[in-house]
C-alpha cells in the first residue's frame, strides 16, 4: 500500500467499525440461580472437546480491614488443604491426571478457583468443586499450614522480587483511606497474628454459595449441567450475608510521590492518577485515554519518549478495572543513561497535552479499533470467557460487560475526552513513583566482568 | 493446497476415583492447508470464523544461536530493525498504520528462530498482509534508527540482568553452551550490541531475512482460496537471499558439580537453577524425557519436587522442572525459590530426589497418571487459532513435523518406568550438572561446601 492511499483507508476503517459495533455478537450467555443464591453462568461452545469451570467468590483485598490483610489468600490456600472426601493435593492430581490443569488466585475484588479439562471430565470437577465449597473444614493445623503458604508468597512474589516491593509501594501510596492499597498477601504481622476465630469469621461470610458464581463454558449440554449443578450445589447451606459499606478514596491536597533506590537495571518512572470504579460512567473514555496516551508504539507517550527524545526504551499504560476506586497509570522504563527528571517532564508535558489540545479524529478512532481488539483477544481461551464472566458478573453487574463498553467506546467524542482528562488528571490526584537504580554494585557489571 | 489434520487417538486407563475412563477416538484438533511458492515460503493456513480476526506469525529458521560474542545481540536486533520503517511506510509511518486498526504486531528471537507475530480484525486481513510483506522485502535500514535500537537494546539488556532468573539462566546456559551462540541471552550483551554497525544488519537481513528461511502461519476468519491469491499476489516477487548464518552450538559438559553463587548479599530470599543440556525435540527420547520432566517438576505441586522440597521438607518456596526445547540439544532445568536459611539444604534435597529417580521405578499409578495428563491436554494446545499456530510455528522452529504430537503420544505408550530410569541416569547425572544460586554467600556457601566445585561471582569474596 502507498503512503497517498493511507487517508482513504482511515475513512474506510472507520465505516467498518461502525457496522463492527453494530454487529459484535458473541455466544448465548445462560443466567440461572439457585435457591440457595449461588449464580450459575453458562456459555456453549462445543468447537474444542473441552470445558472451562471457574469458582468466583465475591471477595478480595477489598474485603480485609487493618490488622486482616492477607486474610482472603489464606482462605484461598486453606481450600487446598483437603476435605473429607478428598485429601490435600486430590483435587490437583485428579485433574492433572485427567488431562486439564487447576488452579486459584485473588484479586481486588474476586477470588477465583479455575480449571480446564477434557470435557468428559466436567462432572468430575463439579463434584470436587462443590465439595470444596461444601466441606472445606477449618482446623489450626490448616490455618498454619495456610499462613505459611501465603508467608512464602509473600517473600517469593513480593519482597525477592524489586518489581513486587515497586508494586506494593505503589498501591501503599495510591490508597490511603481503601483496602486496595494493601498486597493480596498482607502484612507480615497481620499473617502471624490471624487467628482461627478471625478465620472463621472471614470465611463463613465470604466462602459460600449465596456469594459465589459459577461459570462454566465449553463443549457441555446447558440442560444437562444445570440439573447436574443443582444435585451437587444444591443443597450446600447459605449464610446471611452482611452488607459492605463502600470506602471511598479521600481527596488529597497534593501528589503521592515516592522515590525508590533499586536495582531494576535502568530507571524508570511510573505516574498515576485515581479514577472511580469499573462501572463508572467515565470508564469508557478513560480506557480510550490509556490507548491515546500509552498503548502500542504510536501512542503520544512512546512516540514522545522512545522516539523523539529517546528517554525510553518502553513505555505502556493501564487501567486498574476494580470494583470500587481505580487508578489510571503510565510507565517507562528509561534508556539507562536518561535523567528521570527529564523523563518525568516528558510525559507529564503529555498528559498536560490531552487536556489542552482536541485529539484528532484519526486518533480516536485508532483508540476505539484497541478496545474492539483488546476486546476479541481476552476472549479467546475458555479460561478467559469463565474470568470475564465471572468477574464481570460481581464487579459490574453485567455479564455483557465487555460487548457494552465496546459499544459505548463508540459513543466517545473528542470533546468528552478533553473534559475528562481535566477532570482526573490533576496533581491532587496523582502517585508518581521513581526508580533510580543504585550508583554503585550494580548486576550488570558483575556479569560483564564474568563475562 | 494440501489439506490437513492433527487427529488424536488415545484412551485414558483412569485410576482416578469417580472419574472414570475417556478415550480420544479420532479427535481432530487442527484442520489446516499448507503449499509452498516457488522462492520457498512455506505457508500454513488454518480457517477459522469463530471470531472476527486474524493471527499471523512468520518464522524466520535462523534466531540468536547464530550470534557471535563480538556481535551478541545482532540478530534480535536485526529484526527490530524491520519495524523501523519501509520503502512504503517511511520512519514512523508503519506503526502508525498498523496501530490505526486496533492491531498489534511483537517481535521475538529465541535461540532457534526469530518471529513476526500479528493479530488483526480480519477486516483488516490484506493491510496487515501487506504491511508485514513491505516489511521483510522493502525495509529501510537508517543510521539514526540503529543508534536509538541500540541504546534501547542496551538498556533491555541491562534490565534483564537485574532480573535475578533471567541472570541464574545465562550463567546456565553459558556454563554448558560457552560464550557464542547457544550460550549468549538473545537480547545480547552490551558489549557485543555497541560493535553492531549498520553493514552487520544490512548482512544479517541479506542472510537471513528470506523466503527459503521463511514459514507464515496464518490463521482466522479467512476463506482459503481468497488467502493464498493475497499471499501469492504479496509474497511471490520476494526474492530467495544467500545462504543462512549457522547456529552455534558448542557443549561443553561439566566433569563435576559445577556451582556458581552470584553473592546477593542484600537478597531476602535465593533464587537457583539447576540444569543441564538434554536432546533436541527430534530424539527419540524426547518422549521419555519429556514424563520423565512431569514427575520430577513438570508436575507442579503433585511433583516429585514440590512434594518433597516445598511440603514434607520446607525447604523452598516454590519449584518446578522445565526442558527448554531446541533444535539441537534443549536444556533440562529445575528451578526455584528458598528462604537464605533453607536454600543450600533445599539444594542437597533435590540432589537426593535426583538420585532416588535414578534407583527406582516410579509406580505404575504414577507413571499412567502422568501419561493421561498428555493425552488430555494435548487437545488444549490446540484450542484456539493462535494457539494453534504458536503450536505449529514451534513445532517448526524445533525441526520437528506437525505431527509430533499425535506421535509423541504413540511413542508414550512405548514407554515404561523402567525407561524413565534410564533417562534419570543419563540426564540426571549430579557430575555433570551446573548449580546456580543468587543470595548471600555468608548464608549459602557453609550449606553448600562439598557438594561440587563452586565459584563465587560478585560480592567480598571474588
Amino acid at each position: 500500500m502507498k503512503k497517498t492511499g493511507l487517508k482513504a483507508f482511515s475513512i474506510f476503517l472507520l465505516f467498518l467499525l461502525f457496522v463492527l459495533i453494530v454487529s459484535l455478537s458473541g455466544s448465548e450467555i445462560f443466567e440461572t440461580s439457585l435457591d440457595n443464591g449461588l449464580t450459575l453462568l453458562i456459555r456453549e461452545d462445543h468447537s474444542v472437546p473441552l470445558v472451562a469451570v471457574r469458582v468466583c467468590y465475591h471477595v478480595g483485598i477489598k474485603n480485609e480491614c487493618p490488622g486482616l490483610t492477607g486474610i482472603t489468600s489464606i482462605c484461598e490456600a486453606i481450600m487446598w488443604q483437603g476435605t473429607r472426601a478428598y485429601k490435600k493435593g486430590e483435587i490437583a492430581r485428579i485433574i492433572q491426571a485427567g488431562g486439564g490443569y487447576t488452579s486459584s488466585f485473588t484479586d481486588w475484588d474476586v477470588t477465583h478457583f479455575y480449571s480446564r479439562v477434557p470435557s468428559d471430565m466436567l462432572d468430575t470437577v463439579l463434584m470436587l468443586e462443590a465439595d470444596r465449597m461444601a466441606g472445606t473444614g477449618l482446623t489450626s493445623e490448616k490455618l498454619l499450614l495456610s499462613k505459611d503458604i501465603v508467608r512464602k508468597k509473600r517473600l517469593s512474589e513480593v519482597e525477592s522480587s524489586i518489581y513486587g516491593r515497586i508494586n506494593e509501594e505503589y498501591f501503599n501510596l495510591a490508597y490511603r483511606a481503601h483496602p486496595y492499597g494493601h498486597n493480596k498477601y498482607g502484612w507480615p504481622d497481620d499473617i502471624n497474628r490471624i487467628n482461627l476465630n478471625d478465620l472463621k469469621k472471614h470465611f463463613h461470610a465470604y466462602f459460600q454459595p449465596s456469594n459465589a458464581v459459577l461459570v462454566i463454558a465449553g463443549d457441555l449440554e446447558t440442560e444437562a449441567i444445570v440439573k447436574r449443578v443443582t444435585e451437587l450445589f444444591g443443597n450446600i447451606n447459605s449464610r446471611p450475608m452482611e452488607e459492605r459499606r463502600p470506602i471511598s478514596e479521600p481527596e488529597s491536597i497534593g501528589d503521592r510521590r515516592s522515590v525508590i533506590v533499586a536495582d531494576i537495571g535502568v530507571p524508570a518512572i511510573i505516574m498515576g492518577y485515581r479514577i472511580p470504579g469499573i462501572s463508572h460512567p467515565d470508564y469508557p473514555v478513560l480506557n480510550i485515554i490509556t490507548n491515546i496516551l500509552g498503548t502500542g508504539t504510536s501512542s503520544r507517550i512512546y512516540q514522545r519518549m522512545v522516539n523523539d527524545e529517546k528517554s525510553a526504551m518502553y513505555t505502556d499504560g493501564g487501567i486498574i478495572m476494580s470494583e470500587e476506586p481505580g487508578l489510571i497509570y503510565f510507565y517507562a522504563l528509561l534508556n539507562y543513561d536518561s535523567p528521570v527528571e527529564d523523563a518525568e517532564k516528558q510525559m507529564s508535558g503529555e498528559i498536560k497535552r490531552i487536556k489542552d489540545e482536541m485529539i484528532t479524529e484519526a486518533e480516536l478512532e485508532k483508540a476505539k479499533n484497541q478496545v474492539v481488539v483488546n476486546y476479541y483477544r481476552n476472549s479467546r481461551t475458555l479460561d478467559d470467557i469463565t474470568r470475564n464472566l465471572g468477574t464481570a458478573r460481581f464487579i459490574t453487574g453485567d455479564v455483557n460487560f465487555g460487548k457494552h463498553l465496546v459499544n459505548a467506546v463508540h459513543h466517545v467524542s473528542t470533546e468528552k475526552i478533553i473534559q475528562t482528562a481535566q477532570k482526573y488528571f490533576k496533581n491532587s490526584n496523582r502517585i508518581v513513583v521513581v526508580i533510580s537504580p543504585p550508583e554503585a554494585g550494580d548486576a550488570y557489571i558483575l556479569e560483564e566482568e564474568h563475562e | 493446497m494440501n489439506k490437513k489434520r492433527i487427529i488424536i487417538n488415545a484412551i485414558m486407563i483412569c485410576i482416578i476415583s469417580g472419574a472414570g475412563a475417556y478415550s480420544y477416538d479420532g479427535e481432530i484438533v487442527s484442520d489446516y492447508t499448507d503449499f509452498s511458492l516457488s522462492n520457498g515460503l512455506e505457508v500454513y493456513l488454518i480457517e477459522d470464523h469463530r471470531q472476527p480476526m486474524i493471527d499471523f506469525i512468520m518464522l524466520f529458521r535462523t534466531g540468536s544461536a547464530t550470534d557471535s560474542s563480538r556481535l551478541s545481540g545482532l540478530s534480535a536486533l536485526s529484526l527490530t530493525m524491520l519495524m523501523n520503517g519501509t520503502e512504503n511506510f517511511p520512519g514512523t509511518a508503519l506503526n502508525n498504520a498498523i496501530d490505526s486498526t486496533g492491531g498489534i504486531l511483537d517481535f521475538t528471537t529465541l535461540r532457534d528462530g526469530s518471529f513476526i507475530e500479528g493479530t488483526f480484525l480480519s477486516r483488516d486481513f490484506s493491510f496487515a498482509l501487506e504491511a508485514l510483506a513491505d516489511m521483510v522485502q522493502r525495509p529501510v535500514f537508517t543510521e539514526e534508527n540503529l543508534e536509538r535500537e541500540k541504546r534501547r537494546f542496551e538498556s533491555i539488556a541491562m534490565q534483564r540482568n537485574s532480573i535475578s532468573s533471567a541472570r541464574l539462566r545465562d550463567a546456565l546456559y553459558m556454563n554448558n553452551f560457552g560464550r557464542e551462540g547457544y550460550g549468549l541471552p538473545a537480547e545480547g550483551r552490551r558489549a557485543g550490541l555497541r560493535r553492531v554497525e549498520l553493514d552487520d544488519v544490512k548482512e544479517y537481513f541479506t542472510h537471513n531475512i528470506h523466503p527459503d528461511n521463511a514459514v507464515l502461519f496464518i490463521g482466522g476468519d479467512i476463506k482459503a482460496d481468497k488467502a493464498k491469491k493475497t499471499i501469492k499476489k504479496l509474497f511471490a516477487d520476494w526474492a530467495p537471499g544467500k545462504d543462512v548464518y549457522r547456529s552455534i552450538v558448542d557443549i561443553t559438559l561439566p566433569d563435576t558439580l559445577e556451582i556458581i553463587i552470584y553473592d546477593n548479599p542484600d537478597a531476602p530470599s535465593t533464587d537457583f537453577v539447576i540444569g543441564r543440556p538434554a536432546v533436541p525435540a527430534v530424539s527419540d527420547r524426547a518422549a521419555a524425557l519429556i514424563l520423565f520432566d512431569y514427575i520430577l517438576g513438570g508436575g507442579g505441586e503433585i511433583s516429585r519436587l514440590w512434594q518433597s522440597v516445598v511440603v514434607e521438607q520446607a525447604l523452598a518456596t516454590v519449584i518446578q522442572s522445565r526442558i527448554d526445547w531446541s533444535r539441537h540439544e534443549g536444556v533440562m532445568m529445575i528451578s526455584g525459590n528458598a528462604s537464605n536459611e533453607t536454600a543450600a539444604d533445599a539444594i542437597r534435597e533435590i540432589m537426593a530426589v535426583i538420585e532416588e529417580l535414578r534407583e527406582i521405578r516410579v509406580p505404575v499409578s504414577e507413571f499412567e497418571d502422568t501419561k493421561n495428563f498428555f493425552y488430555g491436554n494435548f487437545v488444549g494446545q490446540y484450542e484456539t487459532t493462535h494457539s494453534s499456530l504458536s503450536m505449529m510455528a514451534t513445532l517448526n522452529r524445533l525441526g520437528v513435523k506437525q505431527d509430533f504430537y499425535p506421535e509423541l503420544l504413540k511413542r508414550f505408550d512405548q514407554c515404561d518406568p523402567d525407561k524413565l530410569r534410564d533417562i534419570a541416569r543419563e540426564f540426571l547425572n549430579p557430575n555433570n550438572m551446573t548449580v546456580v544460586v543468587s543470595g548471600p554467600i555468608r548464608k549459602l556457601k557453609p550449606g553448600l561446601t562439598g557438594l561440587g566445585n563452586i565459584t563465587v561471582i560478585g560480592g567480598g569474596e571474588n
